[in-house]
């Protein structure tokens, strides 16, 4: 069923979206993310964002929604969009601004604020289809389990629909993912792809001092996924893994640095949800600004 | 009519469900049943040769069964999930929370052997905090069929017209097949089962200690007390008209199979304490404590829901 379904779309050997999205553009819509990412903490100083998750996964979110997804807006038909479930709502800040790149939110939305009955966007995502936030987040570990079910959906109903859930390494501390996890090997749902962030920091410290319960890629790969450990950082590397498919689910491991693009947040525990000052906010607009030039001049 | 209700009133409960599941999916190829681990005991077969894919096993897992649910009704299917009461529940309450809740995914919950009625297991397999688990989570239906009939008509209205829903299920040897002719009230409205003649008491139940209700009810009349006997099936979104119908009695009773704390009997306390001139309410249910396993008729009759415990206890309200 699913091998007919995937004739229905254009070009069914190639499941990264197209080459209209360069390396270089995926590279700087990755900063732009981060960039608006401080923005939204300068918007409100004293809210107690996630900064450190959200910078980590700046690429992951970019790569997933400009150069691999099929969003559904971008001709691909509504039903047949793949569909991105964000588990770790915690790091919706990276989502809005992806989103937004792929034209799935507007600038109205953005500027309807993060509070308040009104907002689309916020702390964490509350569910809304048509503009590609599939789960209300805020309950770390539900995210596999719910994506699980979509990817089931699209193989009953025959779509070549891929979903990608996108986790961070601290959240695989529950067990419920694990539950997920057995479902989706068992039942070889190959169009189910997990997405690691893997920045090695939670809440508490060190991932491998809170709970080190193993490397990730050999409990996925226990679980019956193919498994594939990269460098987070690098768009073509991640685009390339992300657009794999077999018969099995894929276990993306991004490896990433929590805090990426500010130095001074860089790998710092104290930066999972510590606020910006005026100072940090300058610093850290020079630095994403000083990543973009050096983007631009390795492409020269 | 009667004859085929008083069959379906006969079986298990469980055997009803399946035989339920495969009536629907003859006719709507979207029904699905997602279980964890307890398919074989829920007579699924014959679902299963009409409609394979409707069948969705995840294992002993009921967080994953609850989000993997959500995600099918939210794409379009028409989903159960069964499981034992206090699992479907309690067990995975903030899955309920996020995915019926907050996502208004519309699954129906089916909660099985609920109340007492897996007493000889023990505390752990009792349900007596669901309804007060899912009754607090806005936009939740909850719903306690007092008979087997009952029970095939809710999950086929609910079947039809998918909503975030709870739907429990408890089942004793001394039950009443109540609705043997069929259930005719509109979803989600009172019914009245007795009418006592100038009744100063109404007695209100839920789930299928209606039939004792009733009981106590004759028993009360012998005795001199009329009291009238009303069904809630529906315990959330509450039949709110039915209770302000009772603003002249002296006496409100409720009767549940369920912790007497936060359950049916507090839905109603709650909603008379904003009535002008309510009534007093006398609420009957299990002690607030985890109960020994006993078998269920033993656990009853303790918690004095038996149709003489009810008649006693109404008797000692109104001296």
């Amino acid at each position: 069923m699913q091998s007919v379904a995937t004739e229905t779309r254009t070009n069914p050997e190639v499941t990264r979206k197209s080459a209209r999205v360069s390396g270089i553009d995926l590279a700087l819509r990755a900063i732009e993310v981060r960039r608006q990412v401080i923005e939204f903490a300068r918007d409100y100083p004293d809210m107690p964002f996630h900064l450190g998750g959200s910078l980590s996964c700046a690429e992951i979110m970019a790569v997933l929604l400009s150069g691999v997804m099929h969003t559904g807006v971008d001709g691909t038909p509504w039903e047949q969009r793949d569909r991105l479930v964000l588990s770790k709502g915690h790091t919706s800040l990276a989502l809005w601004p992806a989103l937004a790149q792929a034209g799935l939110l507007t600038q109205e939305d953005l500027d309807r604020g993060m509070l308040g009955p009104g907002a689309i966007i916020g702390k964490q995502p509350k569910r809304c289809v048509e503009r590609g936030i599939e789960l209300s987040g805020g309950s770390l570990g539900m995210g596999l389990g719910y994506a699980v079910g979509l990817a089931l959906a699209a193989r009953r109903k025959g779509l070549a629909s891929r979903v990608f859930c996108v986790m961070g390494d601290g959240e695989c501390d529950e067990g419920s993912v694990w539950e997920a996890a057995s479902f989706a090997g068992h039942n070889s749902l190959g169009s189910l792809v997990a997405v690691i962030d893997a920045n090695g920091l939670q809440l508490d410290g060190p991932t491998s001092q809170v709970l080190d319960s193993g490397p990730l890629s050999a409990k996925f790969a226990a679980f019956g996924f193919d498994v594939q450990v990269v460098d987070g950082h690098d768009v073509e590397a991640l685009a390339e893994v992300l657009s794999l498919r077999s018969e099995r689910p894929l276990a993306v491991i991004a490896l990433t640095v929590k805090g990426k693009g500010l130095s001074c947040a860089e790998n710092d525990v104290k930066w999972h949800d510590r606020c910006l000052d005026d100072d940090g906010y300058r610093r850290a607009v020079e630095e994403l600004e000083a990543a973009r030039r050096e983007v631009l001049a390795n492409a020269e | 009519m009667q004859s085929e209700g008083l069959r379906v009133c006969g079986l298990d409960a469980k055997v009803v469900f399946g035989e339920t599941m495969a009536r629907i999916a003859k006719n709507d190829p979207l029904l699905t049943v997602v279980v964890s681990d307890y398919g074989r005991r829920l007579n699924l077969d014959a679902m299963r040769e009409e409609l394979p894919s409707a069948f969705v096993q995840c294992g002993i897992a009921e967080q994953s069964q609850v989000e993997v649910a959500s995600a099918l009704a939210n794409e379009g299917f028409h989903v159960l999930a069964p499981s034992y009461a206090t699992f479907i529940t309690s067990r995975v309450l903030d899955q309920v929370r996020v995915m019926l809740g907050m996502m208004r995914s519309p699954v129906i919950l089916v909660g099985l052997s609920a109340g007492c009625e897996a007493g000889a297991l023990g505390a752990s397999h009792m349900a007596l905090e669901d309804i007060a688990c899912v009754r607090t989570i806005p936009g939740v239906t909850v719903v306690c069929p007092a008979d087997n009939v009952e029970l095939a008509s809710v999950l086929e209205e609910l079947a039809s017209a998918p909503r975030p829903a709870y739907v429990r299920v408890s089942q004793y040897a001394t039950d009443m097949c109540i609705h043997a002719q069929g259930v005719r009230r509109e979803f989600g409205k009172a019914e009245v089962l007795r009418v006592g003649a100038d009744a100063q008491v109404a007695i209100l139940a839920t789930g299928p200690l209606a039939g004792e209700a009733l009981r106590a009810a004759e028993r009360l009349s012998q005795e001199g007390v009329e009291a009238s006997v009303i069904e809630f099936a529906v315990v959330k979104p509450l039949d709110t008209d039915a209770l302000d119908g009772l603003a002249g009695k002296r006496l409100v009773v409720t009767v549940e199979d369920h912790g007497v704390q936060g359950g049916f009997g507090s839905a109603v306390a709650e909603h008379l304490s904003g009535v002008v001139g309510a009534p007093r309410v006398l609420r009957l249910g299990m002690p607030d404590e985890y109960l020994d396993a006993d078998t269920p008729q033993h656990l009853l009759e303790r918690a004095g829901l038996t149709a003489e415990g009810i008649a006693e206890l109404v008797k000692a309200a109104l001296a």
